[in-house]
């Protein structure tokens, strides 16, 4: 029997998205709970400073969120490679669907969730220091107060970060759905290539790939990386999930 | 060796990327029941709730009686030469005012000065002048004490010096210590707005210097482990 009607992908995406926010809400209390762990690392300091200068001794201990967000862009990769898994693909077989509508909405998906997990990442930092507050004995606290511009300016970058790395993590899930070897593969190929370019060069590739993105400081600059290299994970998974049979 | 050390912060990262893995991996697929108490409804409740708590806890932090005003912004290296190299030019008078914290002035009786600076590790410089009318002058300089744009300056302490028959006794100013709690903003908001970290702020150059001035034709004894430079027209 045929079907009278023809949704417009958009319509279809849209509503995948609204089935999948509900399918895959799981994923929110997962970050609930990984901040709130990420955040009693917090407290133990990300950074000291400390020495003798004549009749100066001084000790500085920094706190931040950097531990919360790290731990956020983790979320968000596995979470990429989760939904690329058999439990979550079903999900796309109660509409009629195709790979394309499929994948946008996994993407837009991953994208709501990184914007998510940018947000309530950046504001758990004012959680951390009130904790530090009532809880240090150290009552000597400074800070440097950031405009709103700035504060939005970092939740955008942390957004873009998460969400590249929810682009790595689609990448790898969809390789694995085409061949669950590349489960042992990726990760063998990405440690032997590393060593192989160490032992060759001298040059750390995991360092200068982290300076490329972690050392802009042009905000465009960094939004149009972040961009491009997702853009570009993300197109590479589309293209070969397309090679995928119907319930692979 | 080198290859050992460059796999630990890949061990420590697949750690910790396994320990993320098995608290998302806990969590059950949601059975879509839509009943008040289903799973959606409970999530949804716990993220709201998690939401509401951390946009209070930016406004409790905002009333909180925290310094901000503490942290000097642009508080760089200071541009002053140092405060050594203005002494040994006998140029101690052309320092900013403010770098001279204290000052005393003694009558001596006799024609010799007994100077003694038990465990002293401040620098000293002595400088001999004419028409001192039998007068000691000295001076203790402080140059500016920045740490990672604080200003710490006010929270030093001055030498406590004594003069009685001809013997000067010098003690150092007491050892000052400061612990503080600095909030960073994370290490992205820092990226893109230019604030910098740890050290990429630099410290004041904390040069602390006795200057003494005594008049031409008085000795001054002193012990071999004290250090006494003679600067000015007695310098050698």
């Amino acid at each position: 029997m045929m079907s009278l009607t023809d949704p417009s992908l958009a319509v279809v995406v849209r509503k995948q998205i609204q089935f999948k926010m509900k399918s895959c809400i799981g994923m929110f209390s997962t970050l609930i709970v990984l901040q709130l762990i990420a955040l009693v690392f917090s407290f133990g300091g990300t950074g000291m400073m400390g020495g003798t200068r004549s009749s100066l001794e001084y000790e500085m201990n920094y706190y931040s969120a950097d531990i919360i967000l790290v731990f956020t862009m983790l979320w968000a990769f596995i979470n990429a490679i989760l939904i690329k898994t058999k439990d979550y693909r079903e999900d796309d077989f109660v509409f009629v669907t195709n790979r394309v509508s499929s994948n946008l909405s996994n993407i837009v998906l991953l994208l709501i969730v990184s914007i998510v997990g940018a947000i309530t990442a950046m504001l758990s930092s004012y959680l951390l220091r009130i904790g530090i507050y009532f809880f240090s004995d150290n009552k000597e606290i400074i800070y440097t107060e950031v405009e709103f511009l700035e504060l939005l300016t970092g939740i955008i970058a942390a957004g873009l970060f998460i969400f590249l790395f929810s682009g790595l993590g689609y990448i790898i899930g969809t390789l694995v759905q085409l061949n669950k070897t590349f489960a042992f593969i990726i990760p063998v190929v990405f440690l032997g290539f590393i060593f192989l370019v160490e032992m060759s060069s001298e040059v750390h590739l995991l360092l200068e790939i982290g300076k490329f993105y972690f050392n802009e400081e042009s905000f465009w600059l960094l939004t149009s990386k972040t961009i491009m290299t997702s853009g570009l994970l993300f197109t590479a998974a589309m293209l070969v999930s397309n090679r995928l049979e119907v319930k692979q | 060796m080198n290859i050992i050390a460059s796999l630990i912060p890949i061990i420590i990262l697949l750690v910790v990327v396994v320990s993320v893995f098995l608290v998302v991996f806990k969590v059950k697929r949601i059975p879509m029941k839509t009943n008040k108490y289903s799973y959606v409804n409970r999530v949804k409740l716990m993220f709201g709730g998690y939401m509401a708590l951390l946009i209070i806890s930016v406004g409790i932090f905002y009333m909180l009686p925290i310094d901000s005003d503490a942290v000097t912004e642009g508080a760089d290296i200071v541009k002053e030469e140092s405060l050594y190299n203005r002494a040994e030019n006998g140029m101690i008078e052309t320092v900013d005012r403010s770098y001279r914290k204290q000052t005393w002035e003694f009558t001596i009786e006799g024609n010799e000065i007994n100077l003694r600076a038990p465990n002293n590790r401040m620098s000293i410089y002595v400088e001999v002048k004419k028409e001192m009318n039998n007068k000691v002058k000295t001076a203790f300089y402080q140059s500016p004490v920045v740490i990672d744009g604080i200003d710490l300056t006010d929270r030093m302490n001055v030498p406590h010096i004594t003069f009685s028959s001809d013997n000067m006794t010098v003690t150092e100013p007491k050892s000052v210590e400061i612990k503080y709690t600095a909030f960073k903003e994370s290490f992205v908001t820092r990226q893109v707005t230019g604030e910098r970290w740890i050290g990429d702020r630099s410290l004041g150059l904390n040069e602390q210097l006795l200057y003494i001035q005594i008049p031409y034709d008085i000795d001054l004894n002193y012990d071999p482990g004290v250090f006494v430079k003679f600067v000015g027209e007695g310098g050698g």
